[in-house]
């Protein structure tokens, strides 16, 4: 009380520097602002310029040639290559595979990072040093390592056992959520660790199992850091090329590997690639845009403040 | 031995299952030859075809050439995944050399008289045949008729032509405006070297594959005959960091006056800019006469595929002379690779009488299992050269290709 | 021990049993990154120490005994591959060095920019994440477009501005790298963000409400409240950007090619022409389980820079 007292106080007396003054420096937020966006947008715009391009403004495009520099607005703009989308590549079926697989690979890796991440913080089990190491290493090897001997185990999980994993959505979700699992359950574990520990004491004075604490203590408090793992889960899915030119076959191939189709060694369809791009990006962050103002804002500032 | 047991496995099963209601389903994987609109229902149409005759079912993927590789490795390296498929013809050897690939009786599929050599000989590793050719694609030399006559110049005929008739262009246009080539970010910038060094006199090894020889006086001469087109301002300095489509770009803009390019060119400038005026001849020569770079694709048999027979089948289908004149002429803008197919009178008007007789004396590269290493050390020097040129680095080019050649030589003493 | 109450099991036992519900915990991430990355792992180690090419590849279970001849001939500096591999290491721990120290400081001040309410604050919030929504392949297909000599819009406003008199070639020799950089912080930096801004919002208000009443400067404010707050995060983020960019290959691939040529070729890179296009299993295990044992090294020299700080922290 008596603070805000005394800063009713301050502004009293020096009213007009100090609203000039936060005048500027709103400004200057903006600005700010904008300079992020501008760096964020101007190769996403260029991407949404080259795809109302043809292929030939693109490609003959030179800077010392007055009259052919490259720049935002196309010369001749079409709409060509949006319409040759999906008659090219069959881009719709691609993004469905990739929404199924990504949300599949978010919910699972983000459910086991979670149980995982709970044990690392708040358990000194024995075992759990070298534990922690030895998911660490698991990411010092360079994938391409690991693509033979994972199909080749595929192989024999379906001679073995009868599961067919290449080319379906369930092998497809194991296979990332294995990817995304090792960081997403130390980052989840190193969030826990800033959640207070007296928080877990009271609640097991109250009475509550090591789960209730987990659902009813950790879950809500960790939401911020479940959605940034959720969302590192599902890009991972999203984006990986390596594996998914491999595994996926006509029944799962994804978005990413996709895309790479308008790239033959013979000609490059540039124009159409960025259309697709366009295509699939939007979507998804439109998604994520959503999806934050619903866990970040709401959940989260419920949770804390409440 | 096992190659015959899993065929008679495969027969037994055919003949006892296949002729009553078991469909037989085989796998194939093909690269976009064609663009999707239209090379979909041509597969389509063909294996309802396929089907109605022999009752095999073709299950067929289209992948695109990156993938394409480490899909196929893959299959090769665990023996499934695939029945049969497409593979390059610079592919073929190594992929012998695993053991993953079967080996295949050329008599099955109209000897091997009725193939062109280099194509044929591309399937072969070790004097036996491990596929067959599907089609071929050769590079010739494109020019713009329009630069051509404002620069008051005819094509030319040999490589030294070549460089006069660039340089009055280049005194029309501009620098750069006379040639586009690929540079660092190529995936075939060996093939652009390889007709310059042979048509130089030089070769890439020795008769016996034994030893590297690219590092030689011809050699040198073409690789400084490549850096040349750049030092000499033909070619633009920023084709260094060209792929293939970007250089064949800048000719199909009509930007710039000559370029090296393949049949499928053609369509791609139909699509993007229908009124260029060009003309194609064959590569110039240089002073042992004219070369080409043989290319193109196999279709290659897995050699633990339960379905071989069936295979097979498909691939004698793909080859019936209807069949794969169709499919290379009105679909891929690709070359047959059987003599028979070139009694098409198409083959003998216009451009495509170029083409065929560039490919006439077109040349494979040697059947090696090695041959991975050989084109990553030759592509990396070369590469380094261009790099180097750019940078104001480079020097003799004798230095990097004899570096390469050591490297060559290493991968050889291990070919078995 | 003597404290123990007579009858108490011993500690080891207690611990385990208190533990179980831990390892359950555990159990299907172990399950699962048991099948996926420990199994390969020893494949990958066993290759590693055999004579695996093309030729012996598809039997490989016997192909020659080479103990650490592969080893050595990755390692060997005079060698061709030797040479090639060392320095591809530098240009790893280079690239790396500046791309995560510039990705985390551009994240961190974003984050503290989209931690404050403002007009359209979702939207940009949401914005910002699309370098790391649009896929490796597109984002660096369009920035090699961006950094082409002739058509690239990097020249085109260089030479605007007067900065250069006429167009620089990016994609080759020495600059390449620099454009490869460019484009990975660009990629990199929002998921910083979104990481340290969900940190951020873990932060107690009530922590910088008392510092404001103390009269502490928002330099002392993001010094002494936010940084140590953020630091187990902070901690986990760094690391894993290290392990992940020693293993950078998608952003040299797509803009470099297959070979990124001297002053840009990376382990990845090497590995993945050596391995895959040539077939050479067994050098292209070894330089891998090289390329490990180097990242191994760096993440020690990391936590080690990180441990007086914390001791210092944790005697407070």
């Amino acid at each position: 009380m008596s603070t805000q007292a005394v800063a009713k106080a301050q502004t009293a007396r020096r009213t007009k520097p100090v609203r000039a003054r936060r005048i500027v420096k709103e400004v200057l937020f903006y600005l700010v602002v904008a300079l992020i966006l501008t760096v964020v947008m101007v190769p996403f715009l260029w991407m949404v310029s080259g795809s109302f391009k043809t292929t030939l403004e693109l490609q003959s495009a030179d800077v010392l040639r007055p009259g052919h520099e490259p720049r935002f607005i196309p010369r001749e703009p079409t709409l060509e290559n949006y319409i040759r989308v999906n008659s090219t590549v069959p881009m719709l079926d691609y993004f469905k595979n990739s929404l199924i697989i990504s949300t599949g690979t978010m919910i699972v890796a983000t459910t086991l990072a979670l149980l995982a991440g709970y044990a690392i913080s708040r358990f000194d089990f024995p075992g759990k040093r070298p534990y922690v190491v030895s998911v660490f290493s698991t990411q010092m090897l360079p994938g391409i390592l690991f693509l033979i001997p994972y199909f080749v185990l595929f192989t024999w999980i379906n001679q073995n056992f009868g599961i067919r994993l290449r080319d379906t959505y369930p092998g497809m979700i194991f296979t990332y959520t294995s990817f995304s699992l090792p960081f997403a359950m130390l980052m989840l574990a190193s969030y826990i660790d800033t959640i207070p520990r007296e928080l877990d004491e009271q609640a097991r004075i109250d009475g509550c199992s090591s789960l209730g604490i987990l659902f009813r203590i950790i879950l809500p408090l960790s939401m911020p850091s479940i959605a940034a793992v959720g969302i590192y889960s599902f890009i991972m899915a999203w984006n990986e090329i390596l594996f998914a030119s491999v595994l996926t076959g006509s029944n799962t191939k994804t978005v990413a590997v996709g895309l790479l189709d308008f790239i033959t060694t013979q000609e490059a369809r540039w124009g159409g690639m960025m259309a697709a791009a366009v295509i699939v990006s939007l979507p998804v962050v439109f998604l994520f845009t959503l999806v934050q103002r619903q866990i970040i804002d709401g959940l989260v500032s419920g949770a804390t403040k409440g | 031995m096992l190659g015959r047991k899993s065929i008679v496995l495969a027969l037994v099963l055919v003949l006892s299952l296949g002729t009553v209601t078991f469909a037989q389903t085989i796998t194939f994987w093909l690269m976009p030859n064609a663009p999707d609109a239209i090379h979909v229902p041509w597969l389509d149409k063909h294996i309802a075809i396929f089907k109605e005759e022999t009752g095999i079912d073709v299950k067929y993927e289209i992948i695109g050439w990156d993938a394409a590789w480490s899909r196929i490795s893959v299959a090769l390296l665990t023996g499934e995944g695939v029945d049969v498929f497409q593979a390059g013809t610079t592919w073929n050897p190594q992929f012998a050399a695993t053991g993953g690939v079967a080996e295949i009786d050329i008599n099955e599929f109209g000897g091997a008289e009725s193939f062109m050599k280099a194509n044929l000989d591309s399937t072969t590793y070790k004097g036996k045949y491990y596929g067959v050719p599907w089609f071929a694609e050769t590079r010739a030399l494109f020019y713009n008729k329009d630069m051509f006559a404002e620069a008051g110049v005819e094509p030319p005929n040999t490589y030294d032509e070549l460089v006069e008739v660039g340089k009055k262009i280049v005194e029309v246009f501009g620098e750069g405006s006379a040639i586009a080539i690929a540079g660092t970010n190529a995936w075939d910038l060996i093939h652009n070297w390889a007709i310059i060094l042979w048509a130089f006199g030089g070769d890439l090894l020795s008769p016996d594959n034994k030893q590297a020889v690219f590092n030689e006086q011809p050699g040198v001469e073409a690789m400084n005959w490549y850096v040349d087109l750049v030092r000499l301002g033909l070619a633009s300095k920023a084709s260094a960091e060209y792929n293939q489509p970007q250089a064949d770009a800048a000719f199909i803009s009509g930007n710039v006056a000559m370029a090296f390019m393949g049949p499928w060119n053609i369509a791609g400038i139909e699509v993007d800019n229908p009124d260029l005026n060009y003309g194609i001849v064959e590569p110039p020569a240089g002073p042992a006469g004219r070369a080409a770079f043989s290319g193109g694709s196999n279709l290659v048999i897995l050699a633990d595929s339960p379905n071989k027979e069936a295979a097979k089948k498909w691939i004698q289908y793909l080859l019936r002379p209807e069949v794969l004149t169709d499919y290379t002429k009105n679909l891929t803008h690709m070359l047959p690779t059987t003599y028979e197919a070139y009694d098409d009178p198409y083959y003998n008007e216009g451009v495509w009488q170029t083409f065929k007789k560039t490919l006439s004396y077109a040349t494979a590269y040697p059947p090696l299992g090695v041959w991975g290493d050989i084109e990553n050390a030759i592509v990396g020097e070369y590469k380094q050269i261009l790099s180097d040129y750019v940078e104001g680095k480079l020097t003799d080019v004798q230095r990097y290709l004899d570096a390469a050649a050591g490297q060559v030589n290493r991968a050889l003493a291990r070919e078995r | 021990m003597g404290q123990i109450a007579p009858g108490t099991p011993p500690k080891i036992v207690r611990r385990l049993q208190r533990s179980r519900i831990a390892y359950l915990l555990i159990l299907p991430a172990v399950v699962c990154m048991l099948l996926v990355h420990y199994g390969p792992m020893i494949w990958g180690f066993m290759i590693s120490l055999r004579d695996v090419n093309v030729f012996t590849v598809r039997d490989w279970m016997n192909a020659p005994w080479v103990g650490l001849a592969n080893y050595a001939e990755g390692f060997d500096p005079a060698g061709r591959l030797g040479a090639r591999f060392w320095r591809s290491l530098w240009n790893v721990t280079y690239f790396g060095i500046v791309t995560i120290s510039l990705s985390y400081i551009i994240g961190m001040a974003v984050a503290h920019v989209l931690n404050r309410p403002f007009f359209g604050r979702t939207l940009v919030r949401g914005l910002v994440l699309l370098p790391y929504v649009t896929p490796d392949s597109v984002a660096y297909s369009v920035w090699r477009f961006i950094f082409q000599a002739r058509i690239g819009l990097v020249n085109k406003w260089l030479l605007a501005l007067g900065l250069i008199e006429e167009p620089l070639i990016w994609l080759v020799g020495s600059r390449s790298i620099y454009a490869v950089m460019t484009a990975a912080i660009w990629k990199g930096w929002p998921f910083n963000a979104l990481v340290l801004l969900a940190g951020l919002q873990s932060i107690p208000k009530e922590l910088y409400e008392a510092a404001v009443v103390d009269g502490a400067s928002g330099w002392a404010r993001f010094r002494y409240i936010t940084l140590p707050s953020l630091a187990p995060v902070t901690r986990t983020l760094i690391l894993m950007s290290i392990l992940w960019n020693f293993n950078a290959f998608n952003q040299f691939h797509v803009m470099l090619g297959r070979d990124p040529g001297l002053h840009a070729d990376v382990p990845s890179t090497l590995i993945m022409r050596e391995a895959f296009q040539s077939f050479n299993f067994g050098v292209g295990s070894a330089m891998s389980f090289a390329l490990m044992a180097f990242t191994l090294v760096f993440t020690i020299i990391y936590l080690r820079m990180l441990q007086p700080r914390e001791d210092r922290r944790g005697r407070k």
